[in-house]
């Protein structure tokens, strides 16, 4: 027996020690601090459907977390199957459990478009050739949910010889035709940069493009600088009358920094049944600003404008195709220009939090989160609350902040 | 049985010189890299208190604390894992060469044997990986008491955090992995080292098979197997179907399970049928 006592120690310390820790992993917790809400008014029933991705980090170290139905669970103490799927947004999450087939390698919810019949994605996939040329073409599926018919095919992208990049922003299915809205970058010889808004129209019967419809086409030189974007979606995948879009226009000083010229700037808006394009004009003596635009939340009606300017936040609803301000909702939460705000609108209900705040010197304090909770309609508070740590160790965490990336709501 | 387990014995007493030498050098140097990492941290911290007329806790929030993660980012801590690791995927070689090339051609002996060849295959591989098991055993074990070790050098105002081991395990890149966070992680990713061991063997056999060719065709046996275990994802990077994550899982499982299989079995018949001493 002698002869056998390295092996006998060896097999004995690796099951012994591998084994315990993996039993204490899994029945511990990893002593990383839990957050959850404290309910300061309402009923905290309402927090159930609220998800929150966030991070615990500081200089050396990076957790990220998620937190749902009032839990904080840390990517790590996940298990291994969780792990494996990913983390995906609610919305992709339902559309891959319904039509696993046709949701096959399809995941930015911008190419997507859902009504009660049809269930349409297009993207472009792109490559550069080894002559520096772009090759495009569109990936366009069509499911009809009734028979669960799939159809896909692929299209070249008209023009594409002149195109740098192109991205889907809108997808829409408007009299059986396929609505492709992009942003194109537009390639060039000289130093002149153009930037292009392009709506295809796609046959989808016949499979082909019949129509590519530029929008918006702007051309600029540095120091000069030209920016699109769109305000925030909430509902990127429904049916939506109307597209918006912000066009930014400023100047790099030479040494100094970036300036917009707000004259220049302005919020556009695209109808899809009309096919017009308009400036939103946006009322002047309600002080709405360009700025306040583009960080608002649109869903193809309405554009919801967040308001700092007064005592408490205000959530302020402007119709689209009125071009008039519908309703002004009060937050019974006092504003606080320190911190970052994220908002979701649903279930009739706004789902408003406030956190990441900053400290004189830019560096992000550990102040806690607050989440409200509110009837859109009525702008009652259903629910109000803040984060409290509970760090298994009391002197932990002091020292590590709290960083909200995203709010979504079930 | 006892066969096999007389020669596992026989291969870890034959590498056991090395080895404590590693397990020693591992215990050595990180407990030496926790002293001296800390006493840096505070030398330098002290230093620029006098120098810029700062209290200890205006120091932390210009300079930031510290935490093990720290420690475990140095080379004194993670030095010792590399030269382990290189040391055993060395000795996956080294444990069939030794035996054609040492003092008395030991392999005559080995292959005499009274059991089937494919006992003294499995032994080898058994002691390779009992070993590498042990290594982690040892980190594991010697993981916590450097932490405690560790917190209690470092005055509380410094200190960011105390992590428990299995934070420090799943924030450090290195310790997480060659110690997984989840358990079935530890299955798969030794499981996939297994595999990988096996396929070496087998290059290994078909040079001891047929020598200078047999160098081409261990070459050619590993860049097979390896296109055949990655043939899904080749698949998907080329953008020609997309598999879900618990799809891509099944079939890299299973191809995984194939691969090992193959190797053992093509190894195993070319020490019986083909290897020449």
């Amino acid at each position: 027996m002698k002869r056998y006592i390295c092996s006998i120690i060896i097999g004995m310390v690796v099951i012994l020690s591998i084994g315990t820790y993996y039993v204490k992993v899994a029945s511990s917790a990893s002593g990383l601090p839990k957050y959850t809400f404290k309910t300061l008014e309402g009923n905290d029933k309402e927090l159930d459907p609220v998800i929150i991705n966030a991070s615990f980090e500081n200089s050396s170290f990076y957790q990220s977390l998620t937190f749902e139905s009032n839990q904080t669970t840390y990517d790590s103490e996940k298990s291994y199957w969780e792990k494996l799927s990913g983390r995906q947004d609610y919305q992709s999450e339902r559309l891959i459990k319904e039509h696993r087939s046709f949701m096959r390698g399809k995941d930015s919810i911008d190419s997507l478009y859902e009504d009660d019949d049809f269930l349409a994605y297009a993207w472009v996939n792109s490559e550069f050739t080894k002559s520096g040329k772009m090759e495009a073409e569109f990936d366009i599926g069509l499911l009809e949910k009734k028979d669960e018919e799939e159809t896909s095919f692929q299209i070249e992208l008209p023009n594409q010889e002149r195109i740098m990049n192109t991205y889907v922003r809108d997808v829409q299915l408007v009299h059986s035709k396929l609505q492709v809205l992009t942003m194109n970058d537009v390639n060039s010889n000289d130093d002149k940069q153009m930037k292009e808004v392009h709506l295809y129209t796609i046959d989808l019967a016949n499979k082909k493009v019949l129509r590519d419809k530029t929008l918006l086409s702007e051309t600029f030189t540095y120091p000069n600088q030209v920016d699109l974007e769109m305000p925030i979606d909430i509902a990127p995948s429904q049916p939506n009358n109307m597209v918006l879009f912000s066009l930014m226009k400023g100047v790099n000083h030479e040494d100094g920094p970036y300036e917009e010229k707000p004259n220049e700037s302005k919020l556009l808006s695209y109808h899809y049944e009309t096919e017009k394009i308009e400036t939103v004009k946006l009322p002047k003596k309600e002080s709405l600003s360009l700025d306040m635009a583009r960080s608002g939340y649109v869903d193809g009606k309405n554009l919801y404008l967040i308001d700092l300017k007064s005592d408490n936040y205000h959530i302020k609803t402007f119709d689209l195709s009125s071009q008039t301000l519908t309703n002004d909702q009060e937050l019974g939460l006092p504003v606080n220009k320190k911190k970052q705000h994220f908002a979701a609108f649903k279930n009739g209900r706004v789902y408003f939090l406030l956190g990441n705040e900053f400290d004189q010197e830019g560096s992000l304090t550990y102040k806690p989160a607050q989440l409200l909770i509110a009837d859109f309609k009525t702008g009652k508070t259903l629910y109000k609350g803040e984060t409290v740590m509970q760090a298994t160790n009391k002197k932990n965490g002091k020292k590590i902040g709290f960083f909200t990336h995203g709010l979504e709501v079930k | 049985m006892m066969r096999y387990l007389k020669l596992v014995n026989f291969e870890i007493n034959r590498f056991s010189k090395i080895y404590i030498s590693l397990l020693l050098i591992t215990l050595v140097s990180q407990f030496v890299g926790v002293i001296i990492g800390t006493k840096n941290f505070l030398n330098g911290a002290r230093d620029t208190m006098s120098e810029e007329r700062l209290s200890e806790a205006a120091f932390v929030t210009n300079n930031g604390g510290i935490d093990f993660t720290y420690i475990a980012n140095s080379l004194w801590f993670q030095g010792p894992i590399a030269l382990s690791a290189v040391a055993l995927i060395f000795y996956i070689f080294l444990i069939w060469y030794r035996d054609w090339f040492g003092k008395n051609t030991f392999i005559y002996r080995l292959l005499m044997l009274p059991t089937s060849r494919l006992t003294i295959y499995f032994s080898k591989a058994t002691a390779i990986f009992l070993m590498v098991l042990g290594l982690i055993a040892l980190q594991i074990i010697i993981l916590p008491m450097e932490n405690a070790l560790f917190n209690s050098t470092v005055p509380e105002v410094f200190l960011n955090m105390e992590m428990s081991s299995s934070s420090i395990m799943s924030v450090n890149v290195v310790l997480s992995f060659i110690i997984p966070s989840t358990f079935t992680q530890f299955l798969l990713s030794y499981g996939a080292g297994l595999m990988v061991m096996s396929i070496l063997f087998t290059a290994i056999m078909f040079e001891r098979s047929f020598r200078i060719k047999g160098i081409i065709f261990g070459l050619v046996y590993c860049g097979i197997t390896a296109a055949l275990f990655l043939a899904p994802v080749f698949v998907m990077g080329l953008g020609n179907f997309y598999f879900y994550p618990n799809e891509l899982f099944g079939l890299l499982l299973a191809l995984g399970i194939i691969v090992t299989g193959l190797s053992i079995w093509l190894g195993s018949w070319l020490l019986k049928n083909r290897v020449t001493v």
